[in-house]
């Protein structure tokens, strides 16, 4: 089957310039990225401020065209823009700030917003409204008004205006970034269980490794380049690498680290406390 | 430096009749030179504290009291309240306008009236504190990534030379390694300059590792207040609150739980490794 996504050597480059509009300096956000991410699955983009993460997701709904480089989208071609709008319904995207991308009164109308603007039939949009809200546990706040809601009940009402647009694939950009732990959680499994029940791809790009635990893949980004790929487990067994790159593995795994520096035999893929606690269980009943 | 709340209350609204408390009979002191983690839900009251603090609003009944003096005393100077008291903002990156970085910083400390000479000495120390290099002091606030700019908001907010610095989840949108760069930033201040720190923030891991007290918010009451080892033991209370203990903590008490006869004081990923080793050495 043909990959949802397919980028190859993928570089953006964004140009400074100064008040006569020269251009005074080359900024390589994207150096060559390449990867394939299969329809349905689950994948996480790791990576610290500035290592081009968001970037790359940009590429992906045709907000930003590549500079060199090819990007297929749901087998479109990125950078012509004649399939901007048919790349934008397969792809939907989740920004980080929940008040920059509610545009209406009332919670339905907002929901509403992006498939009648793609000409879908009033009585669908109804039902779609119903059906997306519902799938977040949104529906019962459906009259409200958006400006009420914390900011990870936004990030589900964003979500659900996505799900009715009906897309093959929706792109999380650091959108939990802004929400305390309970609203980042709440986001999290709504996209996970989208993932799981309808199909649907996702693409979430964060710092935060605790949200990458269920990805099918994740790769990680600095300075513009994949710099590592693999499986959650794969990934956070090299925590002094994540380090390199800024980032940071979760309390857990930081604890089965220093326990196996000071030569606890611990499995080097330990992913959570649970497993972390069942190991050092093991080697209790061991000794 | 003391910061005095005595039963501080703050409601939204009295007017319009659909009350809401923010804050409910606070008693509280802030000591000179503490590193104070505040942590509670969003809706906690823990923003609306930090803004009475440096008399930006004014509480509903109670009193504040500075140094013994009461903030909304006649004759009681707000402006130089706000300059002891300095607050940063939640992405205080938002309210950074000038053309460059060191215009910036300067904003505040040339509001002063100071001399000139003083404003730039004031606003090159603060910008050295925050690490930021001299190459940047020209450059425009929003060439310089998320970490950076958030460092610039600091200093122009130590330019002013605070004797206290409140700070609104001030790690909140930064990778990994800029976290940890403004939280060391922090301690340094505090050990080496002796400026109070107050630090709202929403990570328990966080609060662990630098604050040496806690204040925990629960709709608008301050419900525990204490070191780190000592709150943190209150787990149970706190979980029915909806907050948890640092992951460090949880890990040691789980392994409790199971049966281990673990030491469970530790609250950093460091104590719990050596709490973990040591018991396992023990065992065989």
């Amino acid at each position: 089957m043909q990959p949802i996504i397919d980028a190859k050597d993928l570089v953006h480059e964004y140009s400074q310039r100064d008040e006569e509009g020269n251009v005074t300096g080359i900024n390589r956000a994207l150096d060559g990225v390449s990867l394939q991410v299969e329809e349905g699955d689950f994948i996480a983009v790791l990576g610290a401020n500035g290592s081009g993460k968001s970037t790359f997701a940009k590429h992906l709904n045709a907000l930003l065209t590549p500079t060199e480089g090819t990007l297929y989208v749901g087998g479109m071609e990125c950078g012509d823009h004649t399939k901007d709008l048919d790349i934008r319904k397969t792809v939907g995207m989740v920004f980080q700030n929940p008040d920059n991308q509610i545009i209406s009164n009332v919670v339905e109308e907002d929901v509403g917003f992006g498939p009648e603007n793609i000409g879908v039939p009033t009585a669908e949009i109804w039902q779609r409204m119903e059906d997306a809200l519902k799938n977040v546990g949104m529906y019962a706040y459906r009259k409200n008004s958006p400006n009420k809601l914390s900011g990870g009940q936004k990030q589900r009402v964003a979500i659900a205006g996505i799900l009715a647009m009906k897309p093959k694939c929706i792109i999380l950009d650091e959108s939990t970034a802004m929400l305390d732990p309970g609203g980042r959680k709440a986001v999290i499994d709504t996209i996970s269980r989208i993932n799981r029940e309808e199909k649907i791809t996702v693409i979430v790009i964060t710092h935060y490794m605790e949200e990458v635990t269920g990805a099918d893949h994740v790769y990680v980004m600095d300075s513009g380049k994949v710099v590592m790929e693999g499986s959650p487990r794969e990934i956070f067994a090299r925590s002094h690498e994540l380090e390199e790159h800024r980032l940071a593995v979760p309390e857990a795994v930081k604890v089965a680290m220093l326990l196996r520096d000071q030569g606890i035999p611990l499995p080097e893929d330990i992913l959570d406390q649970e497993e972390l606690v069942d190991a050092v269980e093991n080697l209790w009943i061991q000794r | 430096m003391s910061i005095q709340l005595e039963n501080v209350n703050y409601i939204y609204g009295e007017s319009s009749g659909q009350e809401k408390w923010a804050l409910k009979n606070i008693n509280l002191t802030l000591h000179d030179n503490e590193f104070v983690g505040i942590v509670g839900h969003t809706g906690s009251g823990k923003s609306t504290l930090t803004q009475l603090l440096n008399g930006l609003e004014k509480p509903s009944s109670g009193q504040i009291l500075y140094n013994g003096q009461d903030i909304q005393a006649e004759g009681f100077s707000k402006k130089e309240l706000r300059r002891k008291a300095g607050l940063v903002f939640q992405y205080p990156e938002h309210q950074l306008f000038e053309v460059s970085v060191i215009k910036d910083v300067e904003f505040g400390p040339r509001n002063l009236g100071l001399t000139n000479l003083e404003v730039e000495k004031r606003s090159f120390d603060a910008l050295k504190q925050v690490g930021i290099s001299d190459e940047l002091l020209d450059v425009a606030p929003f060439a310089l990534s998320g970490g950076q700019k958030r460092r610039v908001a600091i200093a122009g907010v130590l330019a002013m030379q605070p004797e206290v610095l409140i700070l609104d989840e001030p790690t909140a949108g930064l990778d990994p390694a800029g976290r940890t760069e403004i939280l060391e930033l922090l301690q340094r201040l505090h050990r080496e300059n002796n400026i109070s720190v107050i630090l709202v923030s929403h990570s328990m891991d966080d609060v662990a590792r630098y604050a040496e007290r806690i204040l925990v918010m629960n709709q608008g009451e301050l419900v525990l207040d204490g070191a780190p080892e000592k709150v943190f033991r209150y787990r149970k209370e706190l979980r029915e609150i909806g907050l948890d203990v640092p992951q460090s903590a949880n890990i040691l008490y789980e392994l409790r739980d199971r049966g281990m006869d673990v030491d469970t004081n530790g609250i950093t990923p460091e104590q719990a490794a050596q709490n973990i080793a040591d018991y396992l050495r023990r065992q065989s």
